[in-house]
């Protein structure tokens, strides 16, 4: 379990996650190599079936960054996504993947600090949680 | 209408980024001059003070208009640089400009001064302890701090506060110091603090000292009702004269008078926030005195007069929030358009 | 949708002033060349400027390559140098991908052999994806110079001036008789010296005058449909007669309502409204008198019992009460919650009407009203007061009360929000209160919105939002063409069982479903050579290429052109 790196698919929208991501970046703060950006227009493009195949093909955990509520330049897509995965939660549930390996983080393009502790702490708590018993 | 039309932008915060990009979309190039080594002013460094949804600061605005200036062809930008004087005439003015340590000449139909304001130096109210006390930070720093670190910490030892005092009206509507005005921004920026800060770590208390409160924007409503429903903060209409220091702790007192007994009463906080005002920006002197820009009695800038050839736009014209320092720029960019029709 | 076996990659190494030189040394070079699809490898100190721009015309213009991927910085820096490069021969912009090692390895992962690792994998990582990209065309639509404004207030009237003057040809379209709103109940402006009558009537001539503004009273809105360039608003006349108007955009401006506060004691004649003392002191002549004729010596603005956020009652009385002083040698109290002086120049009225002797109260209790011969008394519980630790209570006996009317959503908010297709919140205003929008721009492309339907404001507020609102129109309009990139959601309509899911989930209104598609995976048969089958068309003008219908389609019948799910799927591949 020691030299369990945890892979993070984190999916980020150009209007907020992946600018956030970047100023992560810039603010020089450390992040894990296992974690693999998923860039999309915005968070309303991400499917249930998109959550549930980056599962399927191996990531221990899913971050999915959106924009705060009533900020999103789609207006509803942050709120589509987060409807989104209360379902895939449901999903989950009933196959026996645990619910934190599938989590919803609202952040602003000048969040990069709640990116990268977004991203720190789920690293953590997936070392915790163990490797996903999809693989 | 004859020659190349172009606009001329001294100053790259907000206003002037907006006007740049309304210009740019009617096809008008403009150049913007910048003081700093980067664009977006004083709120190209705020932090956003979202809670469970979004608190409308705009502070993720001003980081999105400046990523999409930078896209823009039509418009140049130019750092570290300053206007050092002008000449010709409206519609066709020569401007002298200090660009990293070069001397050069540009080409303007028209001369937009966004030159924005200074916030106030807090330690010119020694009462309140800035620089003095270790807690004691203005409303900047902590913007500073929420943005590079995400959570608020006191300077002395690192620890996250357990209680603030956020003090309002620093710099501002006291006539001891010659400001006459009300900065429209502190009250829904301290209210979005201590939403944000609570949010984040709901352990914190957090006291906000005012005047009055005045409201700003569409969904101020919603925020001080939600504030006042929030049992961890309070809000005492009680403005303290002092902050205290402690003789054995970098904790601060302060005393205040009670509005629900009306006795006065004394008490500790472990971080003081100061929510310092907007005053006219001094160094933007210089400019003003090229351009012959009148100033009102506060010393923000008057409107140039009509064919003039010279506008202005944001904060530099009094106080304004990041959203109506937009709006204002989006009017001024109309204006512009229609004088440049006409020449 | 993998492009068919052509696949030419040009990769771009920018060493970023060397901050990537750590990265992208020797060995990186031949691991990138020796990747399959690769054709090309060169290198740039820096990229994104003119003279690395150059350079990146120049490989592309060899001609070997159909697409590129640009291994540097995050993409946000390279797309402005792309729209650099339009009309230079090369790539559609939509053929280039950005492997972002810098802000998301170099700088996020200390250990140079990890970031060694992982640089090489997000860089082939790209290169595969790459090899899905297909090129996206642009589109251009005539833009006729007419537009549409919904509402005659002032901020209606501000905005058709603002946009005759820059040649458009505005329809301006009112509910009531004549235009005007309620502008017209004031008598003076905080901020300046001037009346605002004859300022407010010339306006309103000169939108009756003007060649190119026409108004069209006492008109009921019907139906309103299209899209950028061609928007039309079905409005009804009086007498039943359906007109069918045009415009490239819309701007709405529709105002807000009053409800007046005439319940019990408020209805009594010594209550009065802020428009009524403005009409008083419009006409009031040398001494004010009440409808009887005596004289008043005595008036109390309360404010903050209603529109305790809304800074127009409180701008007003603090106007009226020094002009009371000044003109009329009345006492004058104002009783408040909090004194409001957040507009330019207040915080001076305000101490000039405590000199001149204006009383401010201010109160955490509401004040209680009640009737002593003839006049009202206003018992109201000073804060200040509490503070000198007595608690007594301030009896102001005035012959005159002005009682706010509370601002509330225009009872036509629900129709407008539901014929416009924009979101109507909890509050009841029009728009969602969302920064991204800069509070003049709806949610649908060519649609804008001013004034008083989003929120109550000061004059001086609302005619600068008009003005705003129509720069934003006459951007759009300005070239008399709209030029926009393909990158948008696309139907197809043989696969589309016309569910209406897409159309309303599309936060832009971008989508219609009409009778247009050819066939149908559905159909059974039999129909003749003319029949449409109605299916879900993106009007594409409209579309801001989010994807929210495409993860909402249940046939799948919907894609994003310039992000495919394989493309999507391919990212989070290991």
């Amino acid at each position: 379990m020691e030299s369990f790196s945890p892979r993070i698919v984190a999916f980020c929208c150009d209007k907020s996650g992946y600018v956030a991501a970047d100023m992560a970046g810039k603010l020089g703060i450390s992040l894990p190599e296992t974690l693999e950006i998923v860039r999309v227009p915005c968070a309303g493009r991400i499917d249930a079936l998109h959550m549930l195949r980056a599962l399927e093909n191996g990531a221990d955990g899913v971050l999915i960054f959106a924009c705060h509520e009533e900020n999103c330049q789609s207006l509803t897509g942050n709120l589509m996504v987060k409807a989104r995965i209360g379902y895939v939660h449901g999903i989950m549930e009933n196959i026996g993947l645990e619910r934190d390996r599938l989590e919803l983080c609202n952040l602003a393009t000048n969040n990069g600090a709640k990116f990268a502790e977004t991203v720190q702490r789920k690293y953590e708590d997936l070392k915790g949680l163990g490797p996903s018993p999809v693989k | 209408m004859g020659g190349d039309r172009n606009v001329l932008i001294i100053g790259g915060g907000i206003a002037g980024i907006t006007a740049a990009l309304e210009l740019a979309e009617m096809a008008i190039p403009s150049t913007i001059i910048e003081r700093e080594n980067r664009l977006g002013g004083q709120a190209g460094v705020f932090a956003c003070k979202a809670s469970e949804k979004c608190n409308k600061c705009f502070a993720c605005v001003v980081d999105n208009q400046i990523q999409e200036v930078n896209r823009r062809p039509q418009v140049k930008i130019m750092t570290e640089s300053r206007l050092e004087g002008v000449s010709g005439q409206p519609g066709r003015f020569n401007a002298q400009v200090q660009w990293n340590g070069h001397g050069i000449m540009l080409d303007a139909s028209v001369i937009l001064v966004a030159t924005g304001v200074d916030f106030f130096d807090a330690r010119r109210k020694p009462e309140y302890g800035y620089g003095i006390f270790q807690n004691v930070i203005t409303a900047h720093e902590l913007d500073e701090m929420l943005r590079s670190k995400g959570r608020v910490r006191r300077p002395s030892d690192g620890h996250i506060p357990s209680k603030i005092a956020f003090l309002q009206c620093v710099g501002s509507r006291d006539e001891t110091i010659g400001h006459l005005w009300c900065s429209k921004v502190c009250c829904a920026y301290a209210l979005r603090f201590m939403r944000a800060i609570r949010h984040g770590n709901p352990e914190v208390q957090t006291s906000l000292f005012y005047i009055d409160i005045q409201p700003l924007g569409r969904s101020f409503e919603s925020l001080l009702q939600s504030c006042r429903q929030d049992e961890g903060m309070r809000l005492i209409r009680s403005l303290p004269s002092k902050v205290y220091g402690h003789k054995r702790s970098a904790d601060l007192r302060m005393r205040f008078i009670d509005p629900a007994s009306g006795e006065i009463v004394e008490e500790g906080f472990d971080l003081v926030v100061l929510s310092i005002g907007m005053e006219p920006r001094q160094h933007a002197e210089r400019v003003a005195e090229v351009l012959g820009i009148p100033k009102d009695e506060d010393g923000f800038y008057g409107s140039p007069p009509e064919d003039s050839g010279v506008f202005l736009a944001g904060a530099c014209k009094g106080p304004r929030d990041i959203g109506s320092s937009m709006i204002d720029a989006k009017s001024t960019a109309q204006r512009i358009i229609q004088y440049l029709g006409g020449i | 949708m993998r492009s068919s076996g052509d696949c030419r990659i040009a990769v771009f190494l920018d060493h970023c002033n060397g901050a990537l030189s750590h990265l992208l040394d020797e060995e990186m070079l031949r691991y990138i060349s020796g990747l399959p699809h690769v054709v090309s490898c060169d290198q740039d100190e820096n990229l994104s400027s003119p003279g690395g721009l150059e350079s990146l015309a120049d490989g592309l213009a060899k001609g070997q390559a159909d697409r590129a991927v640009i291994v540097g910085g995050s993409p946000t820096v390279y797309e402005g140098s792309f729209r650099r490069l339009e009309g230079a021969p090369g790539l559609n912009p939509y053929m280039f991908l950005v492997a972002n090692i810098r802000e998301q390895v170099a700088w996020t992962i200390r250990e140079r052999k990890r970031a060694r690792e992982k640089a090489r994998a997000v860089i082939a990582r790209k290169i595969r994806e790459a090899c899905l990209l297909n090129p996206i065309g642009r589109e251009k639509v005539k833009i006729p110079a007419e537009a549409l404004v919904v509402g005659g207030g002032i901020v209606g009237i501000r905005a058709a001036l603002v946009l005759a003057n820059a040649n458009i040809r505005v329809t301006l379209l009112t509910r009531a008789k004549n235009i005007g709103g309620k502008a017209i109940q004031l008598a003076h402006f905080y901020d300046r010296p001037d009346d605002v009558s004859p300022w407010f009537e010339k306006q309103v001539e000169r939108v009756k005058e003007h060649p190119r503004i026409d108004v069209k009273t006492s008109v009921e809105l019907k139906g309103f449909e299209g899209y950028l360039g061609d928007y039309r608003i079905t409005i009804r006349d009086p007498h039943g007669k359906r007109e069918v108007v045009r415009g490239s955009a819309v701007l709405l401006a529709s105002g807000y309502d009053v409800v007046p506060n005439t319940e019990g004691i408020f209805g009594h004649r010594c209550f009065i409204s802020p428009p009524r003392l403005e009409a008083m002191l419009r006409e009031g002549g040398e001494s004010l008198v009440d409808e009887k004729g005596n004289p008043i010596k005595a008036i109390t603005f309360i404010l903050d019992l209603v529109n305790e956020t809304i800074k127009i009652d409180s701008a007003n009385a603090i106007k009226n009460a020094l002009l009371l002083r000044k003109d009329h040698d009345c006492r004058v109290y104002v009783v408040c919650r909090d004194v409001k002086v957040s507009l330019d120049g207040m915080e001076r009225e305000y101490r000039r009407a405590r000199e001149m002797g204006v009383i401010f109260v201010k109160y955490d209790d509401p004040p209680r009203f009640s009737l002593v011969n003839g006049q009202i008394n206003v018992e109201v519980r000073e804060v200040a007061t509490r503070m000198m630790g007595e608690e007594y209570t301030l009896s102001i006996i005035s012959d005159l009360v002005v009682i706010s009317e509370k601002f509330v959503p225009s009872k036509d908010n629900a129709m407008l929000a539901g014929v416009f297709g924009i979101p109507l919140p909890t509050e009841g205003f029009l728009m969602d209160d969302n920064p991204q929008f800069a509070e003049v721009r709806a949610n649908r492309r060519g649609v804008f919105i001013a004034g008083g339907c989003r929120y109550p404001q000061t004059l001086d507020e609302a005619l600068v939002e008009a003005e705003a609102a129509a720069s934003g129109v006459t951007q759009l309009l300005s070239q008399g063409l709209y030029e926009y990139d393909l990158a948008i959601a696309e139907i197809d309509p043989a696969k589309c069982a016309a569910c209406l899911t897409c159309s309303r989930v599309c936060p832009h209104s971008a989508i219609v479903v009409e009778p247009h598609a050819e066939k149908n995976i559905y159909s059974t048969g039999g129909y003749g050579g003319d029949f449409k089958w109605r299916a879900a068309r993106v009007m594409p003008t409209q579309c801001y290429g989010c994807g929210i219908c495409v993860s909402s389609c249940p046939t799948k019948a919907i894609s994003l052109k310039h992000l495919t799910d394989a493309e999507i799927l391919l990212q989070m591949e290991a």
